[in-house]
C-alpha cells in the first residue's frame, strides 16, 4: 500500500531577517524560473527552520508533531499543505487534503456566517452545489444558532473557530492536517471535534497533529515526531515521545532556575556589598533572600500575586526556604517530601499575629494555601526573630513554575505581604493533568 | 511545485525543492486546471470584497463613478471655456472624454490590481492553498465588475449626445474583456517581483498619472509626426483610441497597432501568468 503522507529529507531555511535580504528572495525566485536548483547552503542570516525530516503516514495513521514554539512544526505542516516551498527533499501526498491552518482565513467580518460558510466552502475547493448540500450539517455542527445570520464579526475567536472548523471537518478529506487551531473553542466543542476527529481516523483518514496539548496528543495520534530546531529529536508512540519531550522541559527548566537563583545571589549579593555603610559588619547585609524579595516587589507590582505590602516598619529579615532531603532547593520533585522553613524578624508585640505560604503557579492560579491561623501557635507573639518549619509529606502539585506568597499579618491586617520564593516542580517527563495529581491505585473487574 | 497528478482515481500532489519550469507541459496543464477549477473561489472571492467593501457604504459604486466623471466633467468646462483646445475628434467633447477618463481607469485599474495582487491576498496565501489561478481570476472578476458600470456610463453618454454605432459597441463590449486581460499583463508579470521590492507598485502609480496626458483621454493624439511614434509606442494610447473609435464610429482607428500591441500583451499575459504561477510557493512566505 502506498503511503498517504510521504515525506523524504525535508529542509526548509528562512533568513533571520528577510527585509533585510530582500536579494535572497530574488535570487530564489529566479533560480525557480530559471531552472535551477536552490542553493542548500545557508547564506548569512539564514537558519534551518526544518533539517532533514523524514517519515511515511499510511492511510488511518495519526501523527502528532510536538515541540517549542519555533521548533519548526508549522513550518514542516505549511509544506505538507503546500503553502511553501521545501528548501530540500520531497513531499508526496495521495489523497483529498484538508488544512486547518487558520480557520478564520477567507472570513470577511462584515459577511454573515452563513455567507462565510460558502466563502470558506470554496476555499476549500468545495463547489456552491457541494456546499449547499452540506450546509444543514455544518450549521448544526457549527452549533451558532441565530447567529449564523449575524456578521462574523460580532463573533468571538471561538465561535469564528467552530465556523471554520465545522466547514472544514464536513468536506471528507482523505489527509486532515491540523495546527493548534482548536485551542481557542471551548470545552464542549473541543470535546465533539475530537470525537469527531476519532471518526475520521477510523474512516481511514490521516491526520497530522500540531499542538502543545499533551494529553490530546496522546489520546489523538498514535505516533508524534519531537521537533527541536527543526530537527528530529525523537520519534515513536506518542506516549513515549511526549515524556521525552516532557523530562528535557523539565530538564531545561530545572537548570534555569538554578541559573536563575545562582545569577541572582552573586549579583544581589554583590549589589548589596557595594551598597553596605563601611561601618556595617558583613552579618548586618541584606541576605540574598531579601534582596531578591525586594526585587519581586517590582515583579508583583502587576498584581498577579494579589497586593503587595513591602512596608518593613514592623517586619525586615524575611527568609523563606524549600528543603528536599535536607538540602535548600529550587526544584522539587513531584510526590516528594519538602519543609518549607521560613523567619522574619518582628519590630514589635503583634497580638493576633498570622502567616501564610500561598501557593501561585507562575501564571497567577492560586493553589493552595498553608495558614498559622487555624491553631492559633503564633498569636500573642513579642518582637525577635519568628522562625517556622512547615513539613509536607508528599508534595502533589503537577510539574511547572510555582512561586509562595506569604502575607504577615495583624488580624486582618498586613504588616507584609510578597513573594518569597521561586520554585518549579519537575516531573520526570510523565504526563500530568490539571493543578495536582493525586495518589491513587485502581483495579478493573470487568463482569 | 504542486507536481498535482491523477493517479488511479486518487489525487497525488508532490512538493519538492525542484524547480518545475523545464516541465512546461506540466506546468501549463496546472495553470488551466486552476482556471478551470477556480472559477467558483473566483466569484466568491470576488462576491465577498465587493460585499464587505459596500456594506457600510449607502451609495455604494457610486463612489467609484464619482472619481473619473468629475474629472471627466473639468475637462468639459475647460474645453467650453476654451481654456484647452482638444483639436479635431469627430464627435462631442463629452463622449471623448468620458470614454477616455473611463477606459484610462480601467487601464491603471488592471496594471495595479496584479501587481499589488501578492499583498492583496496574503492572508490567503499565507494560510490556504489554493491555486495561483484563483487570485488571478478574482482580480480579473473584479476588474470587470467594476468595468461593467463604466460600460453602463459610456453607452448612456454615447447614445445621450447621439455619437454611437450600435454594431460598433457590441463589438466593443466584446473587446473590453481581452482589453483588460492586455492591460493586465504588465501587472502580472511584475507582481512577483513587487512582491519583494514595493517600490515597483509606488513606481507605477507615479507614472500611471503623467501617462494619462500622454494618452488620447482629454485630448486627441497625435499633434505632430514625432508624437505620431510616441503615440504608436504607447500601448494604452493606441487601445483608449481604437476602443472609443469602434465604439462610437463604429471602426478602429490604427487596426495594424491595435492587433500588434494585442498580440503583444496577450503574448506578455501568457508569460506573466507563467511567472506568477511559479512564483507563488516561493514566494507566498514573504507575501
Amino acid at each position: 500500500m502506498d503511503a498517504a503522507i510521504s515525506v523524504s529529507g525535508v529542509s526548509k531555511k528562512y533568513s533571520r531577517n528577510a527585509n533585510a535580504h530582500l536579494g535572497y528572495s530574488i535570487g530564489d525566485l529566479m533560480r525557480e524560473l530559471s531552472g535551477r536548483r536552490r542553493t542548500a547552503e545557508l547564506r548569512p542570516d539564514e537558519f534551518w527552520a526544518v533539517k532533514d525530516v523524514s517519515f511515511d503516514l499510511y492511510p488511518g495513521d495519526s501523527m502528532a508533531l510536538v515541540g517549542r514554539n519555533g521548533a519548526g512544526k508549522s513550518t514542516l505542516l505549511k509544506m505538507m499543505n503546500g503553502l511553501t516551498k521545501p528548501s530540500a527533499g520531497r513531499i508526496t501526498l495521495r489523497g483529498r487534503i484538508q488544512a486547518l491552518i487558520n480557520l478564520g482565513t477567507g472570513f470577511n467580518p462584515n459577511l454573515s456566517g452563513m455567507d462565510n460558510i460558502f466563502n470558506a466552502g470554496a476555499l476549500m475547493g468545495m463547489k456552491a452545489r457541494e456546499i449547499k448540500g452540506r450546509i444543514e450539517e455544518i450549521v448544526e455542527f457549527a452549533e451558532l444558532g441565530e447567529f449564523i445570520d449575524s456578521p462574523t464579526g460580532t463573533y468571538s475567536t471561538g465561535m469564528k473557530a467552530r465556523l471554520g472548523f465545522a466547514v472544514a471537518v464536513n468536506l471528507s478529506p482523505d489527509i486532515l492536517l491540523i495546527d493548534e487551531v482548536l485551542a481557542v473553542g471551548d470545552f464542549a466543542f473541543q470535546n465533539k471535534c475530537f470525537t469527531h476527529m476519532e471518526q475520521l481516523k477510523k474512516q481511514g483518514v490521516t491526520i497530522v497533529f500540531v499542538s502543545h496539548s499533551h494529553n490530546r496528543v496522546i489520546k489523538l495520534c498514535e505516533r508524534a515526531i519531537w521537533l527541536h530546531g527543526g530537527v528530529v529529536k525523537a520519534a515513536g508512540t506518542s506516549l513515549e515521545t511526549v515524556q521525552a519531550y516532557l523530562a528535557f522541559l523539565d530538564a531545561n527548566e530545572e537548570a534555569r532556575v538554578r541559573n536563575a537563583a545562582a545569577k541572582r545571589s552573586a549579583k544581589e549579593w554583590s549589589a548589596a556589598a557595594k551598597a553596605m555603610p563601611s561601618d556595617l559588619q558583613p552579618d548586618d547585609v541584606l541576605d540574598t533572600d531579601e534582596a531578591w524579595i525586594k526585587k519581586s516587589v517590582a515583579r508583583s507590582e502587576g498584581g498577579l500575586y494579589g497586593p503587595v505590602v513591602d512596608s518593613t516598619k514592623d517586619v525586615d529579615d524575611i527568609k523563606c526556604d524549600l528543603v528536599v532531603d535536607g538540602q535548600p532547593a529550587d526544584t522539587v520533585p513531584v510526590h516528594s517530601a519538602v519543609e518549607i522553613h521560613f523567619s522574619f524578624r518582628l519590630k514589635r508585640r503583634v497580638e493576633g499575629l498570622c502567616s501564610t505560604l500561598v501557593f501561585f503557579r507562575k501564571d497567577g492560579l492560586r493553589v493552595a494555601a498553608i495558614a498559622t491561623l487555624r491553631d492559633g501557635r503564633l498569636k500573642h507573639i513579642h518582637e525577635g526573630r519568628v522562625r517556622c518549619v512547615y513539613r509536607i509529606p508528599d508534595f502533589d502539585l503537577v510539574p511547572g513554575e510555582y512561586v509562595i506568597m506569604m502575607p504577615i499579618a495583624e488580624g486582618q491586617g498586613y504588616l507584609w505581604r510578597d513573594v518569597v520564593k521561586e520554585f518549579y516542580v519537575s516531573g520526570g517527563g510523565d504526563v500530568y493533568v490539571g493543578i495536582k495529581d493525586i495518589r491513587h491505585e485502581y483495579e478493573i473487574r470487568v463482569d | 511545485m504542486t507536481g498535482e497528478i491523477e493517479k488511479s482515481g486518487r489525487p497525488v500532489a508532490v512538493y519538492s525543492a525542484d524547480s518545475q519550469v523545464l516541465r512546461l507541459g506540466e506546468v501549463f496543464a496546472h495553470m488551466l486546471r486552476g482556471v478551470r477549477r477556480s472559477n467558483y473561489l473566483a466569484y466568491r472571492l470576488v462576491r465577498r470584497d465587493i460585499k464587505g467593501e459596500y456594506s457600510r457604504a449607502a451609495f455604494g459604486m457610486l463612489w467609484d463613478w464619482l472619481d473619473p466623471l468629475i474629472f471627466a466633467g473639468i475637462f468639459y468646462a475647460l474645453m467650453h471655456l476654451r481654456v484647452i483646445n482638444p483639436g479635431e475628434m469627430g464627435m462631442p467633447y463629452v463622449t471623448f472624454v468620458t470614454f477616455g477618463v473611463l477606459l484610462y481607469a480601467t487601464f491603471v485599474d488592471s496594471v495595479l490590481m496584479p501587481l499589488r495582487i501578492f499583498a492583496r491576498s496574503k492572508a490567503l496565501l499565507q494560510h490556504v492553498n489554493v491555486a495561483p489561478e484563483a487570485h488571478l481570476l478574482a482580480v480579473y472578476y473584479r476588474i470587470l465588475f467594476n468595468s461593467g458600470f463604466r460600460v453602463v456610463v459610456m453607452l448612456l453618454v454615447a447614445a445621450a449626445f447621439g455619437a454611437i454605432s450600435p454594431l460598433g459597441f457590441i463589438a466593443f463590449v466584446l473587446v473590453y474583456p481581452v482589453y483588460i486581460l492586455a492591460a493586465m499583463s504588465i501587472g502580472v508579470l511584475l507582481a512577483p517581483f513587487n512582491a519583494v521590492y514595493a517600490d515597483l507598485s509606488r513606481l507605477a502609480e507615479i507614472l500611471l498619472r503623467p501617462l494619462r496626458y500622454l494618452c488620447p483621454v482629454m485630448w486627441v493624439l497625435p499633434f505632430t509626426p514625432e508624437q505620431g511614434i510616441l503615440y504608436t509606442l504607447n500601448p494604452p494610447a493606441v487601445f483608449i483610441d481604437n476602443l472609443r473609435a469602434l465604439a462610437t464610429l463604429g471602426t478602429v482607428s490604427s487596426p495594424v497597432a491595435l492587433a500588434a500591441w494585442t498580440a503583444g500583451a496577450l503574448a506578455t499575459f501568457v508569460l506573466g501568468w507563467f511567472v506568477f504561477h511559479l512564483s507563488v510557493p516561493v514566494l507566498s512566505e514573504r507575501a
